[in-house]
């Protein structure tokens, strides 16, 4: 052997090789069967579809076994043939050395197989036509096949020397590379121990780094160190027949054991050092494998001069599912310490339980080991498990108890590394709301609840403080997490606004069913639990705010009843989720799901959202609204109501309410900022001093006056102004208990959801502002939807509905004289506004207020106001609320009443209202106006507006009347308007005064300039609490069947963005592009859309067919009285029997017309079912059999030629021979 | 043409092959120079096929040296195998190539320039009449046509030594009379030893016998001189102790001929151990042979093992 290697023998026995196997159609046979296979595993597998990812991962978990059978069967014949023909003498005795021999028999199977592999990029193909997949992992996985093959290869023709038997030298191959294929696995199943030693040396190892993306060393270095050994003993035992009998008086035998032995040796040897040296490759497009750019500048920035010491302590052997993760946590640790050089210290310790090192573990930074089930083996046995990291600098500590296997490592370890060697952390206050995000335990419902991690997240970055509500906050606080809003009270909401106008950052977590608990939602009663049960003597807690209203003085118009749904769902596993769980990727068909532009949002992959709310910005200049999530193509949304009902054990939720498709999307996520800044709290005051007037401001959040807190700083002058005082807290009426009031604001809620629309005049007042509670409960129930209420002198009491529209009114208390009124409105477009004035001058003024809510587009719409019936009546204040959108009108001829109440003030001459507000008599608070923006919608719903009477409380409904009326009618004949009449409350609709006053140029009116209000805002707002619930921390953490949301990204994300600590956000993006099957996605979704179409279809045409029936029996009804060749009586009697026969046929129809929905309803799905799976297996059958036909192709096309070739030679030399 | 002093190329010195403790040559030296042609002869299993592999270097002796041209084949086989042609018995050959491709092959491993390449298949084709089929599988052709492409294929790259192992074992008369004119022609310029059990064959061609016998040489020199009574059989069966009654010798000559027909598969010690190797796979086929060997094994089969059976069995 020595020498230069003669290429002339590799390369013509090479050749020869490779043209004879090509030029046999049976060579053939094995590469299609090969292919064949290959395609199976990879697509045919339920797996490929569940999972929905563009790559070959299928494929990699069998392919060492498919090799099992491949490769043998290309190096059977390698030697074997070669013995029983005795060619092998001639080939021996050519001029060239036993090793180019070997090589060149080598290199032809080894290009058999590259020709294989290369024909089976088809895969490739396949995926590429299904999705994106990424090149760079499609290289590195091909590049895996290739060397494994290469490695086993060697292997088969060893087994080939053996034995002159192509059938024997196939079964010893398989055999032989069986034992570097599968020894791993099944020793580990045997002896744990063993199994991790054998497993380093088997191809399964190190074929992983391949089918992840990294092209390691290590890798190259087995796969290399296999190839080459196992050539080292063909040439071995090539050589056999020269040994000599014995040398040294040993046997040759030994000797060649013993070179063996050593070389194998020196590759281990080689292979560890290598591997220890970790050099890796990334070539997966998203470089993840490696450390990034962003993570080098961070480090970069690190001080010199104060060291960040990490210590990791980290188990020495792991069991299966977290060999990965070590690994990885290793190699970032060691990567980060050559890269960071003196600034940061690594220290990994292997640690076993009952070790120094695991005390020091536990003792000094309380690091835990895990007990983790190894699977593994046969026996299962539970390990304790060291992964832990802890950080220190100086006196800054920071402990990673567990790098679970979902974690992203490379983040965590920055991101510790900044945040101790950073000096200062921010402050975050969390406020306290029924979110509950500290837990704690509740003494009584005797519970305890735990922490939220997201809490525990924030506290690694920042401070975190627990923030009470209940008084101003601090500006020491540098922004604030406002999880549910809406359970707080009115001048809560106040402080919190407060806080937010200050020019201060928050995230404010708004939800209209919160998943963890949907007793939060805020169309559900106030409460906590059922009042009955309160303890007496405990503060029951006040109703809350008009979270709608607050929400609309900080930029963002936000419905409480509307839940989004979206059909998208990547994950066929999760497929039993109803479509209330929103999937934000980019699956769903809408680019602009994650707002590219923000880079809190642009590297974002997958987001969930429950039962998420939707977000729209209000038409006021002043904000800049940027949405930042928004919901796919096929979305929709419903009404709470439609999809929770209500039983005595808590709402239940509807899993699949009939859902409507609708264009466009919902913005369930956004950013909204002042725009200029400024103007910011002046307006509050303003509306303060105005005293009746109520503020407008206020009215945002709080159904009607949103700023608690000034209005009842007014309030106690003015009395009524205040609108939100009339809500809870407020001095005035408000008594919470009131709350009867809940009939009404169920009412009020169904109403608004099913017609928003609806005219005006829909009967239902929205939510009705209550103003005596024990009236109430009486009207509502009769009104239905429309509300009255009256005011009690003495409170006035707001309720909102719950709906989505409320309206609060603010109850002028004082003593005497108060009214409150408020409308609720709620439409579902719109607004509310409410606003209800009470004032009657005798009273002493008590203010009214309406509030309106503005609407965003306040111009057209109509607005409320409080008007305080002044004198005439007796000071009563009445207020009415305009409610059509016409309200413009309305207004009018509000306004033109003002003659009859000073409060007409309100109206856009507002200027006035202050005036008169302090004016004795009436004043109109004006609420109204500062609802800004006036709100229209008001109208539709209804407007109620409650007033209150001083001096009557009765229930007479009469009174309105006069008030009232006079408006109403102005108003455009819708009734909604109700006027309240001092003394009596209109009874109908609404019963508020309200002053339409403005409309958005009421802000000018009302004295308060409320609009102003807006201060200088800077939140984000996502529509769902349950995005950072506990589960998305876990899922986080374990990636459970590697799902991997990027729920905690975006909120840190946000929370940095807010704070301004933009550092992590890169590095928090980093992850692998979730590259689905976006073909069989579109088709899917398609289909959905069908489906859905199709559902409506049903029920569109279930409710025409009703409609027709019932059409039908009117007609006959109508027929029947028209006869007048029958008696009164007569008819009367046949009419009834009519109707009855007719509605009870009506009952059966409707009964089979609902059967009949429900059926279609089931076959569209099932069709869609049908059809999905017809998709996918016309996709598999395709991509399995597809492949292997060009292979086929060309095997027939060489068998003919060859055929050919030899009739015609055959010919030839028949001819010559004649 | 023996008595000319040409310079030596085939050389063998002390040649001996052990498998375990039987033995298959032993002993055997002897040198051939350039021109001569020479003539191996012995009865099957005499340690023939086991002798022309160790001159080529396909097997290493257990002890001795063999040099072709000069070379030590041991030490420097490679030069050695350049100048050397060698068909191995049976003439093996793939049978999925053409005569053409083959000779191609042969060609490009022995590095042959392309444009004499080509030249060199014409001519070898010409010599053994192989125009016919030339494009034709081998494994079609019949025997004859095998043997002259083996043939071909050792002349190829026109070597001075030329090493053939029972070159017209399943020859018809006439092909049998073709290839002595061309050995005749060959032997002229170079050096052949050409193994046979056929006497005749020796007698026609050969200016020189060697003559083995279970391993050991027996007789080394011109025809002429192994002639008794103008006939080699009788001699042949004297040394190689089938001495028989005269009247025995023809049939058991005829049988040696019918043997040599039937593609020698009964002296063929490959046939023999592929035998059991299909049986009983390799590793008993090689301890049948060991066995064989202990026990002195007198089948035909055993002498010649091809396999470098188990050395460590050795000694």
């Amino acid at each position: 052997m020595g020498g230069k290697v003669n290429t002339a023998v590799v390369s013509a026995l090479a050749r020869r090789d490779l043209r004879m196997y090509f030029s046999n159609p049976s060579g053939y046979v094995f590469i299609t069967l090969f292919i064949f296979l290959s395609a199976a595993a990879a697509f045919w597998q339920d797996r490929f579809f569940l999972q929905n990812l563009a790559n070959l991962d299928q494929l990699n978990s069998v392919f060492p076994y498919l090799l099992l059978f491949f490769i043998p069967a290309l190096t059977m014949g390698v030697w074997s043939e070669e013995k029983k023909l005795g060619t092998d003498e001639l080939l021996l005795t050519l001029p060239g050395a036993d090793l180019e021999v070997v090589l060149g028999k080598y290199l032809a199977v080894l290009g058999i197989y590259s020709a294989s592999l290369a024909l089976s990029l088809s895969y490739v193909a396949v995926l590429f036509y299904l999705g994106a997949p990424d090149l760079g992992l499609m290289a590195s996985n091909y590049a895996g096949y290739w060397f494994v093959g290469a490695a086993l290869i060697a292997v088969g023709m060893l087994a080939s020397l053996l034995t002159r038997n192509s059938t024997v030298a196939f079964i010893a191959a398989g055999l032989l590379c069986a034992v570097l294929v599968a020894a791993g696995p099944a020793a580990a199943a045997v002896a744990p121990g063993l199994g991790r030693a054998v497993e380093a040396l088997g191809v399964f190892l190190h074929f992983d780094d391949f089918a992840k993306g990294v092209v390691s060393l290590s890798a190259l270095v087995y796969f290399v160190s296999v190839g080459a050994f196992f050539l080292y003993l063909n040439v071995l035992v090539l050589s056999r027949r020269h040994w000599p009998r014995s040398v040294d008086g040993y046997p040759m035998g030994l000797h060649q054991a013993v070179r063996g032995a050593a070389v194998a040796a020196a590759l281990v040897a080689a292979g560890v050092l290598v591997t220890n040296r970790g050099v890796r490759i990334d070539v997966t497009a998203e470089q993840l494998h490696s450390l990034s750019a962003e993570t080098r500048r961070l480090l970069a920035e690190l001080p010199v001069d104060r060291p960040v010491f990490i210590q990791a302590f980290v188990s020495p052997n792991v069991p299966e599912p977290f060999v990965q993760t070590r690994s990885n946590l290793i190699s970032i640790l060691e990567e980060i310490d050559v890269i960071a050089g003196p600034r940061v210290e690594v220290l990994v310790q292997d640690t076993e339980p009952f070790t120094d090192a695991a005390r020091e573990a536990r003792e000094t930074f309380g690091i835990q080991p895990r007990p983790i089930r190894n699977v593994s083996t046969a026996r299962s046995e539970v390990e304790d498990v060291f992964l832990g990291v802890a950080f220190t600098c100086g006196a800054e500590e920071q402990v990673i108890g567990f790098f679970d296997v979902g974690l992203p490592a490379e983040y965590e370890i920055v991101r510790s590394i900044r945040v101790v060697a950073g000096a200062g952390r921010k402050r975050v206050g969390v406020v306290a709301t029924m979110a509950n995000l500290f837990g704690g335990t509740n003494f009584q419902r005797n519970q305890f609840t735990p922490q939220w991690s997201v809490v525990a997240e924030l506290r690694k970055q920042y401070d975190v403080v627990e923030i009470s509500p209940e008084m101003a906050i601090g500006q020491d606080v540098d922004a604030l997490l406002v999880p549910l809003p809406s359970s707080l009270q009115t001048d809560e909401q106040g402080f919190v606004a407060d806080y937010v106008r200050s020019g201060k950052p928050a995230l404010i977590l708004v939800d209209p069913l919160p998943a963890v608990n949907p007793t939060l939602s805020p169309a559900e009663w106030v409460g906590d639990g059922n009042p009955f049960t309160y303890p007496p003597g405990q503060p029951r807690p006040g109703p809350r705010g008009n979270v709608r209203e607050w929400i609309r003085g900080l930029g963002v118009d936000w419905e409480p009843t509307r839940i989004v749904w979206d059909a998208y769902n990547p994950h066929p596993e999760l497929a039993h989720m109803p479509e209330d769980v929103v999937f934000l990727g980019a699956g769903n068909e809408n680019p602009a799901t994650f707002n590219a532009e923000d880079p809190m949002t642009a590297r974002l992959q997958e987001l969930v959202l429950l039962f998420p709310g939707s977000l729209a910005a209000v038409d006021d200049p002043r904000f800049d609204f940027q949405p930042l999530l928004r919901s796919g193509r096929v979305s929709g949304a419903n009404g709470y109501f439609s999809l929770v009902r209500s039983t005595p054990f808590g709402p239940q939720v509807n899993p699949s309410p009939p859902r409507r498709q609708d264009d466009g999307d919902y913005v369930v996520a956004a950013r909204i900022r002042s725009v200029g800044g400024a103007a910011a709290g002046s307006a509050p005051d303003g509306a303060n001093e105005a005293g009746a007037a109520g503020e407008t401001p206020v009215a945002e959040e709080a159904p009607a006056g949103a700023e608690p807190e000034e209005a009842e700083a007014e309030s106690p002058e003015s009395a009524a102004a205040d609108p939100s005082a009339g809500a809870e807290e407020s001095p005035a009426g408000a008594e919470p208990e009131e709350t009867p009031a809940e009939s009404l604001e169920s009412a009020a809620e169904s109403a608004p959801r099913e017609q928003p629309a609806g005219t005006a005049g829909e009967s239902e007042a929205a939510g009705a502002a209550a103003a005596d509670p024990r009236e109430q409960p009486g009207e509502s129930e009769e009104g239905g939807g429309a509300e009255i209420e009256e005011s009690v002198p003495g409170e006035a009491l707001p309720v909102e509905a719950s709906a989505g529209a409320e309206a609060e009114a603010g109850a002028g208390e004082s003593e005497p004289p108060t009214a409150a009124a408020e409308a609720a409105s709620e439409a579902q477009a719109g607004e509310v506004d409410v606003s209800p004035g009470a004032a009657p001058e005798d009273t002493s003024g008590a203010a009214a207020e309406a509030v309106a809510e503005a609407a965003s587009e306040a111009g057209s719409e109509s607005d409320v106001s409080s008007e305080s019936a002044p004198e005439q009546t007796s000071g009563a204040a009445a207020e009415i609320s305009a409610t059509s959108e016409t309200s413009a009108e309305a207004r009018a001829a509000e306004t033109v009443e003002p003659p009859e109440a000073p409060v007409a003030g309100q109206e856009p001459p507002t200027g006035e209202p202050e005036a008169e507000s302090t004016a004795p008599t009436a004043e109109s608070a004006a609420a109204g106006p500062g609802g800004g923006a006036g709100e229209t919608e008001s109208a539709e719903d209804t407007a109620e507006a409650a007033t209150a009477e001083p001096r009557t409380e009765s229930t007479e409904d009469t009174a309105e009347a006069p008030a009232a009326e006079p408006r109403t009618e102005t108003a455009d004949g819708t009734t909604e308007t109700a006027a309240a009449e001092p003394r009596t409350e209109s009874a109908e609709d609404t019963a508020a005064a309200a002053e339409p006053a403005e409309s958005e140029s009421a802000a000018a009116v009302d004295a308060n300039p409320a609009p102003d209000s807006a201060g200088d805002v800077d939140v984000i707002v996502v529509a769902d609490l349950d995005f950072i619930s506990e589960q998305f921390f876990q899922i986080r953490e374990q990636a459970p069947g590697g799902l991997n949301f990027d729920n905690v990204t975006f909120f840190l994300n946000a929370m940095d963005t807010l704070l301004g600590e933009d550092a992590f956000i890169d590095l928090r993006g980093r992850r692998a592009r979730h590259r689905t099957l976006e073909r069989v996605e579109a088709q899917t979704a398609q289909f959905i859309e069908q489906r859905t179409a199709g559902e409506q279809q049903a029920e569109a045409d279930a409710e025409q067919a009703l409609t027709e029936a019932q059409q039908r029996l009117n007609d006959r009804v109508a027929e029947l009285q028209g006869r007048a060749d029958i008696d009164a009586q007569t008819r009367q009697i046949m009419v009834r029997n009519l109707e009855e026969v007719e509605n009870r046929r009506l009952e059966v129809l409707s009964a089979n017309i609902e059967a009949e929905k429900d059926t279609r309803i089931q076959a569209s799905r099932e069709n869609m079912e049908a059809q999905i799976r017809r998709i996918q297996t016309s996709i598999k059958t395709a991509a399995i059999l597809l492949p292997p036909v060009p292979v086929v192709v060309l095997g027939v096309a060489i068998f003919l030629r060859r055929n050919r070739r030899e009739r015609e030679g055959a010919a030839a030399a028949h001819r010559l021979r004649e | 043409m023996t008595a000319e002093p040409m310079p030596v190329m085939i050389e063998a010195s002390g040649l001996s092959k052990y498998y375990g403790s039987f033995v298959a040559v032993e002993d055997i030296s002897f040198s051939i120079p350039q021109g001569q042609i020479v003539a191996f002869l012995g009865p099957n299993g005499a340690g023939k096929t086991t002798m022309m592999r160790m001159l080529t270097g396909y097997l290493a002796p257990s002890a001795g040296e063999a040099a072709i041209a000069g070379h030590d084949v041991r030490r420097d086989r490679i030069a050695a195998s350049r100048r050397l042609g060698y068909l191995p018995e049976n003439g093996p050959m793939y049978p999925d190539m053409t005569p053409l491709e083959l000779l191609r092959f042969f060609g490009e491993a022995r590095r042959m320039p392309p444009a004499a390449l080509r030249e060199r298949i014409d001519a070898v084709v010409d010599l053994c009449a192989l125009g016919l089929v030339r494009e034709k599988p081998i494994g079609k052709l019949s025997r004859g046509y095998r043997q002259r492409v083996g043939m071909a294929q050792a002349l190829l790259h026109d070597p001075d030594v030329l090493i053939m192992d029972e070159p017209t074992a399943g020859l018809d008369p006439n092909q049998i009379r073709q290839f002595r004119e061309n050995i005749q022609r060959l032997g002229r310029t170079r050096t052949l030893l050409i193994s046979t059990h056929i006497l005749h064959e020796a007698d026609a061609v050969a200016d020189r016998v060697l003559l083995v016998n279970s391993g050991r040489l027996v007789f080394d020199g011109p025809v002429d001189e192994l002639k008794e009574d103008g006939s080699l059989e009788q001699p042949f069966y004297r040394l190689t102790g089938g001495a028989a009654p005269a009247g025995a010798s023809a049939s058991a000559g005829g049988a040696g001929n019918a043997a040599a027909g039937n593609g020698g598969a009964a002296e063929e010690p490959d046939a023999a151990g592929g035998a059991e190797a299909a049986g009983a796979g390799e590793p008993e086929a090689q301890g049948a042979a060991e066995d064989g060997a202990a026990e002195g094994a007198a089948a035909a089969g055993v002498p010649e093992p091809r396999e470098e059976s188990a050395p460590e069995a050795r000694g």
